[in-house]
Order: structure tokens, then C-alpha cells, then sequence
């Protein structure tokens, strides 16, 4: 198995330099196209989310994304607010998909391309695991 | 130290303009997330100054799109809509192509296979 490990602050250039980062690490470990950006995804809207709901743009979360032979798995540390990204929240929740705010979409996506994903609260951080299932 | 237009031009993405029959064809290229979405959809809208603008998106170098790539094309069809335009996309990856589907997004914006499917589909008054 490899891992990339990284820490990263919840906001959008970083996000992006990091989501780069991990489609070439999982490309060059033999991901297929699908796995590759779909893990990306996942690992950039529950950032985004952290970074806009938890209150904590200026702390570093931690990331380290795994390759195994049946998939691609994750976790995401944060010492933000509380917040389980299994649970659909908010107002927006009752809305036809297209019509929610981008930070409800991005968690719709999260939820509807994870082949896992779990959330646990430990020492006062935040625990995101999430997988994506290779074909 | 980074300046902004560092940051700017770091977050920028770049964009093929070409107008073929009438049609505004964009080329972006590169990762669409939250980085680089808002760039995007400033560079599209300027595109979309005229209305009634027939504007095709070929999608064949966007590898990556996340949800504020998404919130860029609703707010690019909005405004198409307003106009009195068309948009459509058109070779776009697989990947990107199940984000749509799952988002909705296909539903409300036309996906063709090639450019020359979208471009005749614009042309005939279909997005």
C-alpha cells in the first residue's frame, strides 16, 4: 500500500495545490481515472467545508490518503467546529439537487461518490475516514 | 512574500476563445474547483457581455471539476438564460461527465459528445 501524507489550511489555493498533488500520486500508483477524481473531490469539499463552517482557516488540517488494490481510502483531521458530513443539514436539505448552495452540493457529492465514509470526534478534533471503491 | 497578483495569476485558468459560426467556443484548461471556479466564471461572463450569446464549453482538458466548478456553470446558465442565449458542453471526461449526471447539473445544461455535435445543436436554436 502507499500513502501520501499532508497538511494543508481549509482554504481554496491550498486545496487545490493538494488535490493536484494526490491525483499525481494516484496516478502514478496505477489509480484509474474514476477513483482518482472522485478521491480528489471527497478530499476537496470536506475541506472547503471545514475551511467555511468549522472556524478554523488558519489551522492546518491533516490528510493522508491511502492506496490499497480494492480502494482508495482517506482521513481528514481538523480541530474545527463539529460537524458530520453524513448528515444533511440546514434549510438547503429539502431543495432539488441543482438549486442548493455549492457547500450543500459539495457534501451531496461526498456522500453519493464515497463507497465509506464515517466521522468521529477525538481529543477535540475532528475524524473524517472516507473511501472510494476502484473498479 | 506572495503578492496578489501572484495569487491571481496562480488561481487564473487558462482559456481558449474562438468564435466558430457565430458560436463562442471556450477551451478552459486545467483543474476547476474552488481555486480556480470564480476566475472561470469572471472569464465566461465577459464572454457572455453580448445578449443572445450562443456559447459552447469543450470540456476535453478539464480533468478535475469540484462543486464550485458546478456553482460556476449554474451561475454561467443563469445568466445565459436571462440573455437570451444557448450554452451547452461538450466532450467532456467521464469523471466529470458522472459529477454532472449526479449533481443535476446534466439535467439542466446539454452535454455532447463532440464539438461538432454542440456546435450544431447551438446553431439550431437547441442548446
Amino acid at each position: 500500500m502507499a500513502q501520501l501524507a499532508a497538511e494543508v489550511l481549509p482554504v481554496a489555493a491550498p486545496i487545490s495545490r493538494l488535490t493536484a498533488e494526490l491525483q499525481a500520486f494516484m496516478r502514478g500508483h496505477g489509480v484509474d481515472e474514476r477513483t482518482t477524481h472522485h478521491v480528489a473531490l471527497v478530499v476537496e469539499e470536506i475541506l472547503t467545508n471545514i475551511g467555511t463552517h468549522g472556524q478554523c482557516r488558519d489551522t492546518p488540517a491533516r490528510v493522508a490518503v491511502t492506496v490499497a488494490p480494492a480502494e482508495v481510502s482517506g482521513i481528514i483531521v481538523d480541530r474545527g467546529m463539529p460537524f458530520d458530513p453524513r448528515q444533511p443539514t440546514g434549510p438547503a436539505a429539502g431543495l432539488p439537487i441543482a438549486e442548493r448552495p455549492i457547500g450543500g452540493l459539495g457534501l451531496v457529492l461526498v456522500r453519493k461518490l464515497s463507497s465509506r465514509l464515517d466521522y468521529a470526534t477525538r481529543g477535540g478534533e475532528n475524524v473524517t475516514t472516507f473511501a472510494v471503491a476502484r473498479p | 512574500l506572495r503578492g496578489r497578483s501572484d495569487v491571481l495569476r496562480e488561481n487564473a485558468m487558462e482559456i481558449q476563445e474562438e468564435r466558430i459560426d457565430g458560436t463562442v467556443v471556450a477551451t478552459p484548461q486545467g483543474q476547476l474547483d474552488g481555486a480556480t471556479g470564480p476566475a472561470f466564471a469572471a472569464r465566461i461572463d465577459a464572454m457572455l457581455a453580448r445578449p443572445g450569446t450562443r456559447l459552447l464549453l469543450d470540456f476535453a482538458a478539464v480533468p478535475y471539476i469540484a462543486s464550485a466548478g458546478l456553482g460556476a456553470l449554474l451561475a454561467i446558465r443563469r445568466q445565459v438564460s436571462a440573455t437570451g442565449g444557448g450554452v451547452a458542453l461538450c466532450n467532456v471526461r467521464e469523471p466529470v461527465a458522472e459529477v454532472l449526471r449526479i449533481s443535476g447539473i446534466a439535467s439542466m445544461l446539454a452535454v455532447h459528445p463532440t464539438r461538432a455535435a454542440g456546435l450544431a445543436a447551438l446553431s439550431q436554436g437547441a442548446p
